[in-house]
């Protein structure tokens, strides 16, 4: 999968795990934005995004926890990881 | 689970709202309260490794918030006594291996209330996603030199091999080739791995999702979604004879006759691709001319911008708001 249409879905995850706040961080997101300082994210939107991310990619998060991840690009590259 | 508001005894399941979710813990007293990582809301981490069964009094647990207690459903099964619940609960102090969707707080206390793992919120947010629409568009340019390789299911290989007009094959090739990418890109689903038939309209579908597919000149067009989709793609070009009479319904057709000759050209191919559209997502064999000249319903309209030409595309779509459009795919 292309990591552009991936940057796209994730945004669509992104938006509904944080109810509405960070729409102008999540509409210019990239590899760089940091997930907790830039996005603001908290255990209640880790879990809307990893159930997100199980959903639409069709991937299962078993084995990796979610705070390994720092930034956008991290999730990205273990989405294009598990979907090539 | 049945949850009320009132004092809690020796081996109950409790929980408190920890900001949208709710935080469980197993009572033993109000000095202790066993429980898989402090409220959400209380940790100052994201780090699963740096959670775990830990006890806390009460005071802690509920961090200003209202204590509920749990009352197994007949539907849930038998609880464990309490004193089993307590020592299984107290058995696991210090235990890690969170995980926030497999082994939280609320699979904690299940296991330790009934003897099973069961998280209600997991299954909530996940309801939440499977209920997304997804209408995703793909569009592609046919290739000039052809490299076939078999597709997916051999009896839609054999359909297209038998297709006499090369031109009419190499649309309905490519066509599926699409498919096979968008499949895999909206679903991340291979395309051997999903069940095809054809039904007795004669359009094909799959247990994945509904698809709909269509081709014109020399650019084809899939259209993937959760619920029943239509797409119909054409070239704005002048038809050569006059359909107008045959497509619009009376109204379309007192706008039409108003328009200048060039207008007329993109009203009657954008009305015929909205029908065809609409057609193809009601998945019927075959409308008589007046049920296909009133055909209503919502259709997103695109125009559509390829080498130097125009075509007018239309989705069927019951959530137009949902369409994203992947344009460029290199077949």
């Amino acid at each position: 999968m292309e990591r552009s249409n991936i940057l796209a879905k994730l945004k669509e995850i992104l938006t509904m795990a944080m109810g509405g706040n960070a729409k102008e961080v999540i509409e210019n997101c990239n590899d760089s934005t940091n997930l907790t300082t830039d996005l603001g994210l908290n255990s209640v939107g880790v879990l809307y995004i990893v159930i997100g991310i199980e959903e639409l990619f069709s991937i299962s998060f078993d084995n990796v926890s979610f705070g390994d991840f720092k930034t956008v690009g991290d999730v990205l590259d273990y989405i294009e990881q598990k979907t090539a | 689970m049945k949850w009320q508001v009132k004092a809690p005894t020796f081996g109950d399941i409790i929980r408190v709202k920890a900001g949208v979710f709710y935080h469980y813990g197993i009572y033993v007293n109000n000095e202790e309260i066993i429980q898989f990582g402090l409220s959400p809301v209380l940790r100052k981490t994201l780090q699963d490794s740096d959670i775990k069964v830990c006890s806390s009094n009460l005071s802690v647990f509920l961090n200003n918030g209202v204590l509920e207690v749990g009352e197994a459903d007949i539907d849930d099964g038998v609880r464990l006594s309490p004193e089993k619940t307590v020592n299984l609960a107290k058995s696991r102090l210090n235990e890690k291996g969170y995980h926030i969707l497999y082994n939280n707080c609320e699979h904690f206390v299940y296991e330790c209330y009934l003897g099973k793992k069961y998280c209600s919120q997991t299954d909530m947010v996940r309801q939440l996603f499977k209920a997304m629409p997804i209408v995703d568009v793909y569009l592609a340019k046919i290739p000039i030199s052809d490299n076939f390789s078999a597709v997916f299911p051999p009896d839609r290989q054999n359909e297209i091999e038998s297709i006499t007009s090369e031109k009419v094959k190499r649309e309905k090739y490519y066509a599926w080739k699409l498919l096979e990418y968008g499949l895999l890109n909206t679903f991340n689903k291979k395309i051997t791995d999903i069940n095809f038939e054809k039904q007795t309209t004669g359009k094909w579908s799959c247990n994945a999702c509904e698809f709909s597919i269509s081709h014109s000149n020399n650019v084809v067009c899939v259209a993937i979604s959760k619920s029943p989709v239509g797409v119909d793609i054409e070239k704005i070009q002048p038809t050569p004879i006059d359909i107008s009479k045959e497509i619009l319904s009376k109204e379309e057709l007192n706008d039409y006759n108003a328009l200048n000759s060039d207008e007329k050209t993109s009203f009657i191919i954008s009305a015929w691709t909205k029908k065809e559209s609409l057609f193809k997502q009601k998945n019927v064999k075959r409308l008589s001319r007046q049920e296909f000249r009133n055909l209503t319903g919502l259709v997103s309209k695109k125009t559509v911008y390829i080498d130097n030409d125009i075509y007018s595309l239309s989705i069927a779509t019951d959530t137009p708001d949902k369409i994203r459009i992947y344009e460029g795919i290199n077949l």
